[in-house]
Parts: C-alpha cells; structure tokens; sequence
C-alpha cells in the first residue's frame, strides 16, 4: 500500500508519499506553526515528520521537492533538513536529503533572501557538484545561468528533466508509481524569446501514477499554479495525446483553493472555470475522484482576500458530488475544530481516505508523541 | 447539478429530542455524538418505539474508490437500543439499495440490512462496551465490507443463504464431496430452546426407536450439479422458487422431488401426514473450472404434508378422504403453494472433527483398556473426545453408588458394568466412535474375544492400579501391543506414567523396577508411596487409591494422563513420568531416565537388572581399589514368575572392612537404610543379596570365603522360601552372579553362577 499524507498547516503546503516499497518523497516544507501559540490548530511539522521517520529508523527523505520558494512551502526547510552548502546546516539531528527537486527558476532567481536565498544556494551547490539534484525546467531556461558557470545543458542533462516527461528513478515496476512533470515549461513571449519566470508559474507541478495490484490510481499536484498555466497545461498535454496523464483519482488543487486557479473571476456564488480548466475536471475526473485543498477552512464570506475562496470551494464541491467523491479541507478535515492530516491510502482497490481511528498511530501506541507539556507552557 | 438521489427505509417510532432519550446506552451515544469528538458522525434524529430507543447517524468509513461492496462514502444507519440491554444493538443500514454482503443478519424482505457487527456475545462485550467503541466498529464493519475483506480470502466460499436460528444436525456424509448413495435420514424435533427449534436427523438404520421421539419427517437428498460461489442470496420461500434458484433452465430438482415422492408412496413408514425435509446438496467452486473445494448444505423444512406436497408438484391430486395419483404430471404445477422453512444444517462431529476441535491430529490405534474406575474413566473420556484411539476396555467391576463420587459415568449408570456403561456412552461421542467394553477379571481365564482384542492391540493401557495385574499382562498374555500404566499413588497426589517403547526392549516390569529406583533416589520423591504422611502397611496396598480424594484432583490427573498417553502413543521412547501435585494443584512432573535392561536365567529364576546399576558396581569396586568393597543388593522377588530384579545397590557400610585380599561386610546404617528403601516403595523393594569385589589380576571366581559366605546366605533365605544372591565385581567389567536355594543332594552348596558384563 502507499500511503500519502497531507498536513494541516493552513495556507500553506507539505505532502508526504510513502511507497510501498519503503522509499519516501516529501513535497515542500512548510512548518507554519506559531511555536508559542498552544491553540494554533496547524500541525507541529517537524515534530510528526521526525517521528515517522524515528518509526521507519531512517534520517532522511529519497526526494524532497520544493514546488517553488514561497514561504508557504518552504518555511524553516533550513532549520529542518542537513544542507550541504554550508556547515551551519549540517550537525546532528537535521533530516538528509538524497535528492533534491526544484524548478529551474530557483537556481535562476536573483535578489531573494532569506529561507529562499539559503535554498537557492543548496540547489545551486548541488547542481555544480552534478549530485544529488534533479532541476525541472523548460528548454533553454538553464542555458545562461550554466554557461556562467562554465558548464553547458550536456553538462548536467542528468539532472534537468523537462515538462511532458517522466522523472528518472521512479517506475511502475519497481516502485509503483510514475511521476509525470506537466510543469514548468518554458513560457515564449510575443516576441519569441523566453518569458520571464515566475515562481507560481514556473513552479513544479506533476502527475503521479501509482499503480497497486493492477490498478493504476492517478494523483495531480497542483502546486501554486494559477488558470493560464493549468490551461496551457491542458491543451499541451491533449495536443501530444497524452490524455492519461490529465487523468485523476485524487487532486491536490491549486493554490490554495483560490478562484485564480480556475478562472479570472471570482463569480458569485460558484466560480465558473476557464473551458480548458473545466475539462480537467469534468472530463478527466474518474469517480469517486477527491479533491484535497490546502487550506485554512471555507469561510462563508468574502472579506478576506485571500485563498480559500467559498467560490472556488463551491465548485470543487459540486464537482465532488457529482462524481460521488469527496471534497476535503485540511484545515477542517476529521473537523475544523480538531484538525488532523489528509492520509490517502492507495492499494489494489483504489484511493481511500483515511478515517479509521487510527490505531496504528496514536500517542496510546506509543509511535506518537503528545503535545508539549510543562509548567512553563503558555 | 443533480444531486444522485438516496432512498432510505422510513423509521418506525416517534421522534424525540435527543435530550429527551431515557435508556442510558442511547443517552451516552447522543452525548458522544454532540462531543464533536468523533469524526466522521453526525446525529440526524432520535425516535423512540416501544421496544427501543433508535439513533439515526450519518457515518462515512475508508471507503476505496473501487469497493468491492457498494459501500458509500456516507451510509445511514440506525442504532436500535433496548431497554433490556441483554443483547447487541439493532444496526440497520436504512440506505434501500444497501447491497447483500457477508455479515448480515437474517432479514425479511423489503426490510433494512441488519448488520452483524460482533462476533463476540454482547455480554463478553458489555464490561468494554461504549459508543464510541460502537461507532468505530461500525466504521470498520463498513470499511471491510467496501473492501471485501470482511470475509477473508482464505475463509470458506460464501454460503448460498444466511443462516437461520433453527438447527438440523446431520450426519457428515452429506458434508461429504464424494457421497453417491447417501443413506435415508429420519428427522425427530429434540429441543426447543427459548424459541429455537433443534432437529436431529440421524440414518434410518442408526435411529433409535420411536420412544419418545416422533418421526415427524420423511427426507429427500437432491444433490446439484456443481455451483460457483456467489453472494449471499435472499432464501427460496417456496419449492418453486427452490427450483428457480436452483436453475432457470432445467426443472431437474421438481422433476427428482416427483419421482421420489411417487416411488416413496408404497414404501412402509410411509404416511400422507409426514412432513418432508428437503436436503439440496450443493458442490461449490470458486470458479467456474476451479475444483469442487466443498459441499454446502441446505436443508428446507415444508410446511405442507407430503400429500400436500405432491399434489402442489402436479403429481397427485387430493380428494375428499383420500389422494390419488395423476396419470400425468402437471407440469404447470411448481411447488407455488408450498412454503419452505429454512434450517441451519450443522455436521454431526466425526473422529476428524473432534480431534480437530481439540487441536490434535486423529488417531486410530487400537488400545486395549484395563480398568474403567475413577482415573481409567475419566482419562479414557479425554482421549475419546479428542479423537483418539479404538478402544476395547476390559473391566469386571460394576458401577457402584459411591463410585459416583469420583467417575466419568453419572447416577443413572448405577448397577451397570462400568466398562459397560463407559462404552454406551462414549460410543455416541462422534459418529463411528469405536469404543466396545468386555466384561473381564484379567487375572482369570479370559475368552476368546479378550484375547483377540489383546492379539489386535497396538496399545496394551493397564489403569489398574493393581501391580499384579500390570506384572500379567506384561508377563502373562500374548499381545504385540506396547504396554503402559498410569497409575495414581495412594494418596492420589501423584500421577505415574510407565510407557514400553515402541520396540518393546525395555518391558513393563523392567520400568516398574526403574520407577522403584527413582524413588529411592529422588528426594523429592521419597514420600510419593506414603499414605497421609505415614509409609503404607502392606505391599499390596502401593497403587491402591485411598477412599478419601477429591474430584478435583482425579480429574486433574486425568487429564495429565490423557495428554501424557497421546503423547506417548506418538513417540517411539519408553518413558517414566511422575507427576506431583501441591494442595493448590500445581503440579511439578519428575521425567526420569530409564536405562536398558540386562536378562539371564540362573538356578531357575531369571534375573533382570539395568546397565545402569552394573556400571555403577564397576564404578564402586574402582574408587575402592586396590583394597576389595562390597555392600549390599536390594530389590524384588516375583515367585510366581520366578523372576528377581536388582533395583538398586547400598554401598559399603563405614564399618566394612576392606583390604587387597578379603572384604568384610559392615551394618552400620543397614538396617535403617534398608527399612528407608522398604518404606520409599511401598514395601515393594526388600534385602536380595551381597556384593562385594575382586582386585585386578584375580579372576570373579568365588574363593573359598566366597563359597563359605554364599553357603551362610543360603541358609538364612531358606527360611525365607527364596534364594541368595551374591555378585562378584571383576576387572575388565567382569560381573559374576551366584543365585541358588538350598539344595537338597548332599554335595554341598550349588553355585548357579554365570558371568554378566
């Protein structure tokens, strides 16, 4: 069975998939908890990820990707993981990474600061050395910067994998599951050239196929990807006839659950999707498909900005019904009150959610640590 | 958007605020529901009948997206909770398409699915029992079922119908595969218990008189061509819908009923008022080319009379008074009006079945028995019921009113022979049991059915308790059979198991002495033969049971001895095991190593002794070089079969005098060690003769003080009728043995002498 779990972090992002075979990817970092702040609801990220590791006697992940550098999908990564670049983020305790997955766009940015500079100069160092990474991108994105570096795409074509394929080192046969990249692609401006980039819109977005006893269950995840991309997304992947690969049993949307994942307007009761967008979910959906927000809970009105949009919700949740699946909400899954991780359980019967009481962890089996306690807490 | 729509069952009752439910069961589902604690429920209403309390929910379990079952990611259900609380809760799945799946109970039509969430009784349940618990059982019943895992892949195939309350108990040939004659059954009613009706059918010719039993049904065995297993199938209600189920396409069922019922017309004990109990045997596969992997079982009781019957299948037609037969059959009559009752068909036990239950493989050695008191009855008992064995039992006694305190059979089997009785009773433990009893003294001239059964034996049990019938049949009967006693000592605190081996080199009264030895050399077993503390009077007396022992404890042992027989049934060794037991009846088992045996006639007797103890002589004569040591033999005499054992040696007395050339016998601590000896066996084990050595370099052959000292020992044994016994221990294992009684020529002592190494 293979088992992916989704965190409770509010707006903000970190998937962990645990093949069967043992192997395990985490997708972005986000420790979003306030550490002083006992009723902060959001998970104690690092807490629950050393004990699965602790559980499983490893230090270390197969693959951690950063989909892109927005703080809500990478906060405190350079407290959490051994970073080879520099001596301050190695020691004892820190969680090593095999492989790293970024974007092209974070070697490539220039001016950031802070967790997203410390990132870009893991990746860089990474890719200088020829190991340990894998850089997504499109064609001609990385050109420059590797020529700087004295070093041409030949260079390190082992490492750059580009939209429309398959990411090496995983496969059906021997783990199960296949990851398709469907972004980023190079973007072309009117003028030919390449388009600037974007962290959302240049941001790691893939398929992944797992398969389990025959049968082949198809999860998307959507990062922070906005609707023109997930459009051009479409259209691209129908034009190479790779319709499969637009194919879903559990999609973690977009961003967030914001409308501009759909569409450039919001609606007013229900967002209505660009025709593209509409087809990922009305054609490719399988049933009893899920949809998986990550996100704060919906809010019955429209005074916050900010993702998750009702709107947006609205549809998803229609969608959800209509194919006699589920629409959930990490912030508000088992409830909005006691908030626990997605976990998504894939075997030969398709995708289920979990929602056992789950004996198999919990603080009485002993694989689970309590909360903090002490006389000082707050 | 259209919503799919759901139709659920309407619910019975008034509805209630959910403040306002009374039963504290339901009180405590609406508060853990209202907690916001438990995900994945929601209250939607309370209603309240006469009979219950009902909580409807909303509740989603780890549905995949593939189920096996259509489970749905919310179902409904509703609690059913009884004032009287003495059984599980009612769970109804209100959704009207909830599909047919293992674990339901047995429903009607049109009604909700009752869920069957518990294998355990609710009243083993009801210490742990809270809603919450309730709940979450719920979410795994739904989750397994959506999962097809409910009913294991390595559990049975699926049986046809759901099992109703009411039991036929068949004989196991109708389980059977490969059954092509299977015998008429007649079936009688014998219990109703609380509603539940018990049936027995048992082979016509194995019935039992009508006494007290009503025939009440004439049968009919239809077995179907092999069928593929599928899901659980509402139950035919009518012969027609039997034959639908049975096959759409062929009436070859109502056309073998026909038959039957028109050939069983002329039969005796046939009666138009007899009900028919219909058996459908049905060979199931798992697929279609899959193999036949067993025989499931079906039994329909009708509810018309055969008369009824046959003229509802268009083969007769009833007039006033009387039936009469068509000169055809109306095919258009089905069975349309002829309602069917389901019953429950369970095997009757079988060897197999029995010692499969026990967890044990089945055994057919054929035992014979010797015995049938308070041990012999209860351990047989034991090992009847796992299974084990064919027994002929041998006793001559009667069952006597104080018997009853201590023994297998019950009061009602006063003045019956307790061999007798014993095999009357095991007899129907399982169908076939073979268990027949031969009233006998074994002591005395037996018949020749006794000594077949001995010549048959392949396991020769002695639960005497009586020595001398243990030495017999040892000693004095022709059977090839392994012998073995098991035994209780006199204050029936101790359980002794003397077992040949398979290949009989090592015989019964050979363990018998090795087991005297033991206690002689075990501190632990130095009491084993003493009766309430004191060491017993007369020999006789050493395996009798004192009159004054618990239930308790006789069971106790006999169930140690019936283990410890099956066990060593199996394992070729010999094996000498005691048991002891503590007031508490914790039981400490002393497992003692026996030691071969070496035989030789001398003077008429035959004696036995173990290598064990000649190495020991051998080993005393070298500690002592180069000075000669001696000391004194002990063990028993069997005059009528001329037999002496040596059990065990004493060792030189601090007073000896020994020297290179002659040794002389001290008595310091003799006689208290040979009253010790005597009192540790049960009077058993006695003085039988000197031994002393001979240094290197000399031959065994007795010198002149030698002579002179066998010549003083003879004189003296003479007044006790037996013979002395002096042994010479030489170099090289050399070991020299003089037994002889006085003789009567005048030429001066007689040596029988032989040389044993």
């Amino acid at each position: 069975m293979h088992q992916i779990t989704i965190f409770n972090l509010g707006n903000a992002d970190t998937s962990r998939i645990d093949l069967a075979n043992g192997k395990k990817l985490l997708i972005d970092y986000a420790n979003m908890r306030c550490a002083t702040d006992p009723k902060d609801k959001r998970i104690n990220l690092p807490v629950e990820l050393r004990a699965d590791l602790l559980n499983a006697k490893r230090d270390n992940y197969d693959v951690v990707a950063f989909t892109h550098l927005d703080n809500d999908h990478t906060c405190g990564a350079s407290e959490f993981f051994e970073l080879l670049h520099a001596a301050k983020y190695q020691g004892a305790g820190r969680v090593k990474i095999k492989e790293l997955w970024v974007p092209a766009a974070v070697i490539v940015e220039e001016g950031c600061e802070d967790e997203t500079r410390i990132l870009r100069q893991e990746a860089r160092y990474r890719l200088l050395k020829g190991e340990g990474i894998r850089v997504f991108s499109g064609p001609g994105q990385l050109d420059d910067w590797l020529a700087s570096k004295n070093l041409t795409v030949a260079d390190r074509a082992h490492l750059i994998t580009n939209a429309g394929t398959l990411i090496p080192g995983f496969n059906l046969a021997t783990d199960g599951v296949e990851f398709f990249v469907h972004s980023p692609f190079a973007g072309r401006t009117a003028g030919g050239g390449l388009a600037l980039m974007d962290r959302n819109s240049d941001a790691l977005t893939f398929q992944a196929t797992f398969e389990e006893g025959g049968r082949k269950t198809r999860m998307h995840f959507f990062s922070d990807i906005d609707w023109e991309v997930i459009k051009s997304i479409v259209k691209v992947t129908e034009y190479y006839g790779r319709t499969e690969r637009l194919e879903w049993d559990v999609f973690k949307i977009a961003h967030h659950c914001s409308y501009l994942s759909l569409s450039s307007e919001k609606g007013t009761d229900v967002t209505v999707p660009d025709a593209h967008v509409k087809k990922l979910f009305e054609t490719y959906g399988q049933s009893r498909g899920r949809l998986i927000s990550t996100s704060k809970p919906i809010s019955s009105n429209d005074e916050d900005k900010q993702p998750p949009h009702r709107q947006a919700a609205a549809y998803y949740e229609a969608q959800a019904t209509r194919l006699g699946g589920e629409f959930l909400v990490t912030m508000a899954h088992k409830s909005i009150l006691y908030p626990e991780p997605i976990v998504i359980k894939i075997d030969q019967l398709g995708a289920s959610i979990g929602k056992l009481a789950a004996a198999a962890a919990s603080i009485a089996s002993g694989n689970t640590p309590p909360p903090r306690a002490g006389h000082q807490g707050n | 958007m259209e919503l799919p729509e759901i139709a659920y069952y309407p619910i019975a009752g008034e509805p209630v605020a959910a403040d306002a439910l009374l039963l504290p069961k339901a009180v405590e589902m609406v508060q853990a529901l209202q907690s916001q604690g438990l995900p994945y429920v929601r209250l939607l209403e309370c209603r309240r009948t006469p009979e219950y309390e009902i909580v409807v929910v909303d509740i989603e379990a780890e549905v995949p997206q593939h189920p096996v079952h259509d489970v749905r990611t919310v179902e409904r259900i509703a609690f059913g909770f009884a004032p009287a609380d003495t059984d599980h809760q009612v769970v109804l799945a209100l959704r009207e398409d909830f599909p047919l799946v293992p674990h339901l109970h047995f429903g009607g039509e049109n009604m909700p699915r009752s869920l069957c969430l518990y294998q355990t009784a609710y009243a083993d349940l009801k210490p742990t029992w809270t809603a919450a618990a309730l709940l979450r059982q719920l979410q795994h019943w739904l989750t397994q079922t959506a999962r097809g895992e409910l009913h294991a892949a390595d559990q049975a195939l699926e049986q046809a119908f759901y099992a109703p309350a009411e039991r036929l108990v068949l004989p196991s040939a109708f389980f059977a595969a490969e059954a092509t004659d299977l015998e008429p059954v007649c079936a009688r009613i014998v219990s109703n218990v609380l509603g539940q009706t018990t049936l027995v059918a048992l082979p016509l010719s194995a019935s039992p008189p009508t006494a007290g039993w009503q025939v009440q049904f004439a049968s009919f065995v239809y077995t179907t061509p092999p069928q593929v297993h599928v899901l659980i199938q509402e139950q035919p209600r009518t012969l027609a819908a039997l034959q639908t189920y049975l096959s759409t396409e062929n009436t070859d069922f109502l056309d073998a009923l026909r038959q039957h019922l028109a050939t069983s017309k002329g039969r005796s004990g046939f009666s138009w008022d007899y009900k028919l109990l219909l058996i459908v045997r049905m060979p199931k596969q798992r697929t279609a080319e899959g193999p036949i992997e067993g025989m499931e079982v079906w039994a329909f009781a009708t509810v018309g009379t055969l008369a009824e019957i046959g003229t509802d299948v268009g083969i007769w037609r009833a007039q006033p008074n009387k039936v009469v037969e068509l000169f055809y059959t109306d095919a258009s009559r089905t069975g349309q009006q002829s309602p069917l009752v389901l019953l429950n068909p369970v095997c009757a036990l079988t060897r197999e079945l029995a010692a499969a239950y026990n967890d044990v493989p089945p055994t057919t050695t054929r035992f014979v028995a010797i015995g049938a008191g308070s041990l012999g009855s209860q351990v047989v008992n034991n090992l009847v019921r796992a299974g084990q064995g064919n027994w002929v039992w041998l006793d001559e006694d009667y069952y006597q009113p104080h018997n009853t305190a201590r023994h297998y059979l019950p009061g009602s089997a006063v003045g019956m022979g307790k061999a007798e009785a014993m095999a009357a009773s095991l007899q129907t433990t399982y169908e076939q049991a073979e268990v027949q009893a031969i009233a006998a003294n074994v002591l005395k001239p037996v018949s020749d059915s006794v000594r077949n059964a001995y010549e048959a034996a392949e396991v020769v049990l002695d639960m005497s308790a009586s020595v001398a019938v243990a030495r017999h049949l040892t000693l004095g009967i022709i059977s090839p059979g392994r012998r073995m006693s098991l035994f209780l000592n006199p204050s029936g605190t101790d359980l002794v198991l003397l077992a040949e081996p398979r290949d009989r080199t090592l015989r019964l009264d050979q363990l018998e002495m090795e087991y005297y030895r033991s206690l002689l050399r075990q501190p632990a077993l130095q009491s084993h033969l003493h009766l309430a503390g004191r060491p017993i009077r007369y020999s006789h007396a050493c395996r009798d049971v004192s009159v004054r022992l618990p239930q308790d404890q006789v069971a106790l042992h006999a169930a140690i001895g019936a283990r410890a027989v099956r066990t060593t049934v199996a394992e070729p060794e010999a094996r000498l095991k005691i048991w002891q037991a503590q007031p508490d009846l914790t039981v400490t088992a002393h497992e003692i190593e026996v030691s071969p045996y070496i035989e030789t006639v001398m003077s008429g007797w035959m004696v036995s002794l173990s290598q064990q103890l000649v190495r020991e002589l051998h080993a005393q004569r070298q500690a002592r070089l180069p000075n000669e040591t001696g000391g004194i033999l002990v063990g028993v005499f069997d005059t009528q079969q001329r037999r002496l054992y040596i059990v065990d040696l004493i060792p030189s007395p601090a007073d000896s005098l020994e020297s290179p050339t002659s040794y002389v016998r001290g008595i310091e601590g003799v006689s208290a060690e040979l009253a010790r000896i005597s009192e540790c066996t049960g009077r058993q084990v006695v003085y039988v003769g000197e031994w002393h050595s001979h240094p290197n370099g000399y031959s065994i052959r007795p010198s002149d003080d030698d002579k002179n000292l066998f010549a003083r020992l003879q004189r003296e044994r003479q007044a006790e009728g037996l013979p002395a016994v002096m042994a010479i221990v030489g170099e090289d294992g050399a070991l020299g043995w003089h037994v002889a009684t006085m003789a009567a020529d005048a030429e001066g002592p007689h040596l029988g002498s032989q040389a044993i190494s």
